[in-house]
């Protein structure tokens, strides 16, 4: 009998983000052109943090397109950031499978997913792993102002909670 | 191993909460559970038989995920096994999600200990 060392820890979805805000990034998309923290200053930016492989993100992803296509005339741009696969698999995966209308841009390493994470937040695992399929929402001015970690027992792959956040903000301008 | 059926059966099992995506996945995304080993060249066996997956439903979901949990098993029909004591390497590429977690692929290595008198 072989004994399968994986360790379960819980958490709560909803994230108190105050005082986090977005950390510099500059990565390369799936065109080679890169992209950076400072081209979304300005705008509100959703972000997702994926993979191919992760059944989560995928479930998640029409309706990323579909917010991105709901929103694009109200200065909201949407960005996902792949981690650690190369691009050829993230074109074919992602990009071709579900014809994104935003970037993905290419965390080669995870050291920039790994930034967002809270650093109270499931402390022994890889801040990396942490952030996978987790979405977050960025005002103009920079700061996050939703974040939601992975939670398959409320999995909110329409993103309703983000949006209802959004609708907040784009209601108080 | 079996010797009335002539099967090497490893067993696996998971902690309470985890899964990982089964042999069979429907979503050419998503990454297959995979074993492999090194078998002797005397040995013939047939190829690796995994026991049933279950269905994971993601809330909102229509199409369940197919995925081990808590314990799953490899087989392999034996042709062939000489006699002698073997210590076989092997590797079991897996994927793994919690209800917070997906973690990146694995790989489970072990060392199959085979006695045949």
């Amino acid at each position: 009998m072989i004994y399968m060392p994986i360790l379960l820890y819980g958490q709560s979805e909803s994230m108190h983000t105050e005082g986090m805000t977005l950390p510099d990034f500059s990565l390369m998309d799936l065109e080679g052109n890169i992209v950076s923290d400072e081209d979304f200053k300005g705008s509100y930016l959703v972000l997702h943090i994926a993979t191919t492989w992760c059944p989560f993100c995928n479930a998640e992803a029409p309706y990323l397109e579909e917010l991105a296509q709901d929103y694009k005339d109200k200065n909201v741009k949407v960005l996902i950031i792949d981690v650690k696969e190369p691009a050829e698999l993230v074109q074919e995966k992602l990009q071709d499978r579900f014809n994104f209308s935003f970037p993905l841009i290419l965390d080669k390493d995870g050291e920039v997913a790994a930034s967002f994470a809270p650093k109270d937040v499931l402390p022994d695992l890889a801040r990396d792993e942490v952030m996978l399929a987790s979405n977050m929402l960025i005002d103009p001015m920079g700061n996050i102002r939703f974040m939601s970690l992975l939670d398959s027992k409320n999995f909110d792959a329409k993103l309703l909670g983000l949006k209802a956040k959004l609708d907040e903000l784009l209601a108080e301008e | 191993m079996d010797q009335d059926n002539q099967k090497i059966v490893l067993a696996f099992f998971l902690e309470k909460g985890v899964h990982i995506q089964a042999n069979e996945v429907k979503d050419p995304n998503f990454i297959p559970t995979y074993i492999t080993l090194k078998w002797p060249e005397n040995f013939q066996l047939d190829s690796a038989d995994y026991s049933n997956w279950e269905e994971f439903r993601m809330i909102g979901e229509d199409k369940p995920l197919q995925v081990f949990s808590e314990e799953f098993t490899v087989s392999f029909l034996v042709e062939e096994v000489p006699s002698g004591s073997y210590e076989i390497p092997g590797e079991l590429y897996y994927q793994a999600c919690n209800a917070y977690k997906c973690f990146f692929p694995r790989v489970l290595n072990f060392t199959l200990k085979v006695v045949r008198k």
